[in-house]
C-alpha cells in the first residue's frame, strides 16, 4: 500500500493502475524528458560515453531484473549472452552487410533463442541448481565465438562493426549515439516496466513467490519460465548490439566471467523486484567504476611499491567490499532506500 | 603396447591427477554446502590466496619448509574465521542468491587482494616441491608430484573421516549439517561449527594450492581451478563427499580426454570447455548431481 499524499484521490481505475498518476509525477516525468535530451548538449565526450555505457548497462540490467528479480531464475551466464547478441549483431552486418536497425531486434531474437535453449534446462534445475546450465553458457559462448564459429567471427581476433546508419545519417559520434541509447533505454525500461502489468508478469511473480504453488493454481510455468528467460535475454542482445555499434569492435574478452557476476550482484545492490532497482544498480556499478578510475592514480602515487598493481585490482576490491556491505547492510538494495526516501517525503512531517 | 594404448594411458593418469585437484577443492565446497548450506563460489580467489600466501611463506620469506607450512596454515585458518565471521555471519537465514552472489564478492575480493600485492607474473614454488623429475614405468611418464597428490589426498580424506567420526567437533558438525535447528536445540554452538567449517574449506584450499602451485605455478589462472572445483561439487552432488571426489575424476579424465583427442577436431578451446558441456547435459540428466539429495518441495 504506497502511501498517498493527502488530498490525492483515485475517481477512476485508470488512475489507481497508471504509473504516473498525478500532475506532479507527470511535470516530474516530462522535466526529467527534457533534461535527458538536452543536457547532452553541453556534456564533453567522456560524460556522454559513460552515459552511452551506463544506457546500454541498464538494457541489460532490465533484462536480468525480469530473470531473476521478478522470476527468480538466477542467472550466471548474463555476459554471454549480451555477447552472444552481439555478435549476432556484428555478424549480421559485418558479413551481410545489413541495416542496424534492421540487426537490432534479431540481434535481440538471437540471443533470446540462445537463452531459450539454456532455459529448457528449467524443466528440472530450479533456484541454486540454475547456475549450473547459465554459467556453462557463458563458457559455451566463448567456444562457440572462439572455436566453433571461427571462420565467420575470426576467433579471437575479434570483429568489426560498422556505426549504424539511419537514412543516411550515421551514428558515428557520441552525441548522436547517446540519443539513440537514451531512446532505446527509455524504450525498453517502460516495456519491461509494462509487462510486470500484465498477466505474464503475474505469472512471472507467482512464480518467483512459490513456483510449485504456481502450477496447482494453474500456471504453466515451465512456459513462463521459457518466456522469462527469452525476455530477460532479448534485453541482453539488444544491449549488447549497441555496445558492440558503439566500441565498433568485439572480441569475447569484453564479455569476461567477471560482468556476468556483476550484473546479478549489482542487481541486488540496486534492488531486487523492481524497475528502478535495476535503473539503481546500473548507475551504482559504472558510476563506481567512474570514481574508481579516477582514483586510482592518486592511489598509484601513493603506493608506489605495488605501483602497476593498483589500477588492476581496486575495482574489483572496491566493487566486491561495496557489494558485500550492501548485501550485508540493505540487502533490499537502492530501490528500497529510494522508497523509504518518498514515503518519508509523501507523509512528512508525520512518521507513518 | 602400442601407442594408442599409451596416449590413452597418459591421457587417464593426467586426466586423474588433475581431476584429483578438481576433487580436493570441490570437498571444501561441499563441505561448506552441507554445513551452512551456501554454495561457496569463492574457491577461486580462496585458492589464490591460499597459493600466494604459501608461496611468500616459503619463497619471499624464505622460512624454512616446516615453519613455511606451519605458517601457512595458520594464516589460511586465520583467513576462513575472518571471511565466516565478517561476510558470512550476518547472512545467515538470507536467500540462497545474496549467499551466491556475496561468495562471488569474496572471490572478486581475493583476485583484487592477491593481484594488488603480488602482482600478474607467474611464481615458482621451489624445486623440492616443483621440480620433481617424471618416473617413467613401462613407457608411461606419471609425475611424481602426482604420486605424492594421490597420497596426501589419501591422508587428508582419512583425516577428515577421523574428524567427523572420532572428535566432538566432528559429530557437532555432522549434527548441524543434517539440521541446524535441531543442533541448535542440543546445545551445539552453531556459529562455531560455522567457523570450523569456513576454517576446513581453506586448509583442504591450502592442500590444494600447494599441488596446483607445484604443477602449473602460482598465478592469476588458478581462479579458473577454484571454477571447476565449483562445477565439481555440483557435478557430484553438493551433499556428498565420494560424489565429490568420484565427479572430480570424471571431470579430470573428461577435460584430459577431450584435449587429447579431440583438440584437433573441434578446436583448442574443448578442453577447457568440456567440462561445462557435460554439466550443461547434466542439468537434464540428474540436475542435482550424481549423489545430491533430491529436493522435495511441497506448498
Amino acid at each position: 500500500m504506497k502511501g498517498r499524499p493527502c488530498g490525492v484521490f483515485d475517481v477512476k481505475y485508470s488512475q489507481d493502475r497508471a504509473i504516473l498518476r498525478t500532475k506532479t509525477h507527470w511535470t516530474l516525468f516530462i522535466g526529467f524528458l527534457i533534461l535527458l535530451f538536452t543536457l547532452p548538449l553541453f556534456l564533453n565526450a567522456h560524460l556522454l560515453s559513460l552515459g552511452t555505457i551506463i544506457g546500454t548497462t541498464m538494457i541489460a540490467m532490465f533484462g536480468v531484473q525480469i530473470m531473476v528479480g521478478y522470476t527468480y531464475q538466477i542467472t550466471l551466464g548474463h555476459a554471454g549472452f549480451v555477447g552472444f547478441g552481439a555478435y549476432v549483431s556484428a555478424l549480421l552486418t559485418h558479413h551481410l552487410g545489413w541495416n542496424f536497425f534492421f540487426v537490432l531486434p534479431l540481434a535481440g531474437l538471437g540471443a533470446a533463442m540462445y537463452g531459450l535453449i539454456i532455459g529448457t534446462s528449467t524443466l528440472r534445475c530450479k533456484g541454486l541448481y540454475m547456475v549450473i546450465p547459465t554459467l556453462s553458457a557463458h563458457f559455451i559462448f566463448f567456444y562457440l565465438v572462439n572455436e566453433v564459429f571461427k571462420k565467420w567471427t575470426f576467433g579471437t581476433e575479434g570483429i568489426e562493426c560498422a556505426s549504424p546508419v539511419f537514412f543516411g545519417f550515421a551514428f558515428d559520434n557520441d552525441l548522436s549515439y547517446f540519443y539513440l541509447v537514451a531512446t532505446m533505454t527509455l524504450i525498453v525500461g517502460l516495456a519491461a516496466k509494462n509487462l510486470m502489468r500484465t498477466k505474464c508478469g503475474r505469472a512471472f511473480v507467482a512464480i518467483r513467490d512459490n513456483d510449485v504453488a504456481a502450477e496447482v493454481m494453474g500456471i504453466n510455468i515451465f512456459r513462463y519460465k521459457l518466456l522469462s528467460f527469452a525476455i530477460g535475454n532479448f534485453c541482453a542482445g539488444i544491449s549488447g548490439a549497441l555496445w558492440a555499434h558503439y566500441i565498433t569492435y568485439i572480441n569475447t574478452e569484453f564479455f569476461p566471467v567477471l560482468d556476468t557476476i556483476y550484473y546479478v550482484a549489482f542487481l541486488i545492490v540496486g534492488g531486487m523486484g523492481s524497475i528502478m532497482g535495476a535503473v539503481f544498480g546500473a548507475l551504482f556499478w559504472r558510476l563506481l567504476g567512474e570514481g574508481v578510475n579516477y582514483v586510482a592514480p592518486f592511489l598509484d602515487a601513493v603506493l608506489p611499491m605495488n605501483a602497476g598493481n593498483v589500477i588492476s585490482s581496486m575495482g574489483l576490491i572496491v566493487f566486491s567490499i561495496v557489494t558485500i556491505f550492501f548485501l550485508i547492510r540493505e540487502p533490499r538494495g537502492i530501490a528500497h532506500r529510494w522508497e523509504l526516501f518518498k514515503q518519508s517525503y509523501r507523509l512528512h512531517p508525520f512518521n507513518y | 603396447m602400442d601407442e594408442r594404448m599409451i596416449t590413452f594411458i597418459q591421457l587417464l593418469i593426467s586426466g586423474i591427477a588433475i581431476g584429483l585437484i578438481y576433487a580436493l577443492a570441490a570437498l571444501g565446497v561441499v563441505i561448506v554446502y552441507k554445513a551452512t548450506k551456501v554454495l561457496n563460489l569463492a574457491p577461486g580467489g580462496l585458492l589464490l590466496v591460499c597459493a600466494y600466501l604459501a608461496w611468500m611463506f616459503l619463497v619471499q620469506l624464505g622460512f624454512p619448509i616446516p615453519i613455511a607450512i606451519a605458517a601457512a596454515i595458520g594464516a589460511t585458518a586465520i583467513i576462513g574465521w575472518f571471511v565466516e565471521r565478517f561476510a558470512l555471519r550476518p547472512l545467515i537465514g538470507q536467500p540462497i542468491l545474496a549467499s551466491i552472489v556475496l561468495t562471488n564478492m569474496i572471490w572478486f575480493f581475493f583476485r583484487g587482494i592477491t593481484f594488488f600485492f603480488w602482482g600478474g607474473n607467474p611464481r615458482m614454488f621451489p624445486k623440492w616441491l616443483a621440480g620433481r623429475p617424471t618416473l617413467f614405468i613401462g613407457g608411461i611418464g606419471i609425475p611424481q608430484i602426482m604420486i605424492w597428490c594421490v597420497v596426501i589426498s589419501a591422508l587428508t580424506i582419512t583425516a577428515l573421516m577421523i574428524y567427523f567420526k572420532f572428535t566432538r567437533s566432528g559429530l557437532a558438525m555432522r549434527v548441524t549439517a543434517e539440521d541446524v535447528i535441531v543442533a541448535e536445540n542440543l546445545g551445539i554452538n552453531v556459529t562455531r561449527v560455522f567457523s570450523n567449517t569456513w576454517i576446513i574449506c581453506l586448509l583442504l584450499f591450502l592442500i590444494t594450492a600447494y599441488f596446483v602451485g607445484a604443477i602449473q605455478g602460482v598465478s592469476q589462472d588458478l581462479d579458473f581451478v577454484g571454477v571447476y572445483g565449483v562445477i565439481v561439487a555440483l557435478l557430484g552432488g553438493l551433499e556428498s563427499f565420494p560424489g565429490a571426489i568420484i565427479a572430480g575424476l570424471v571431470i579430470g579424465i573428461v577435460q584430459s580426454m577431450a584435449g587429447g583427442y579431440f583438440a584437433d577436431v573441434l578446436g583448442g578451446g574443448i578442453a577447457e570447455t568440456a567440462p561445462f558441456i557435460v554439466m550443461f547435459l547434466m542439468s537434464f540428466w540428474r540436475p542435482y548431481g550424481f549423489f545430491g539429495l533430491e529436493r522435495i518441495e511441497r506448498i
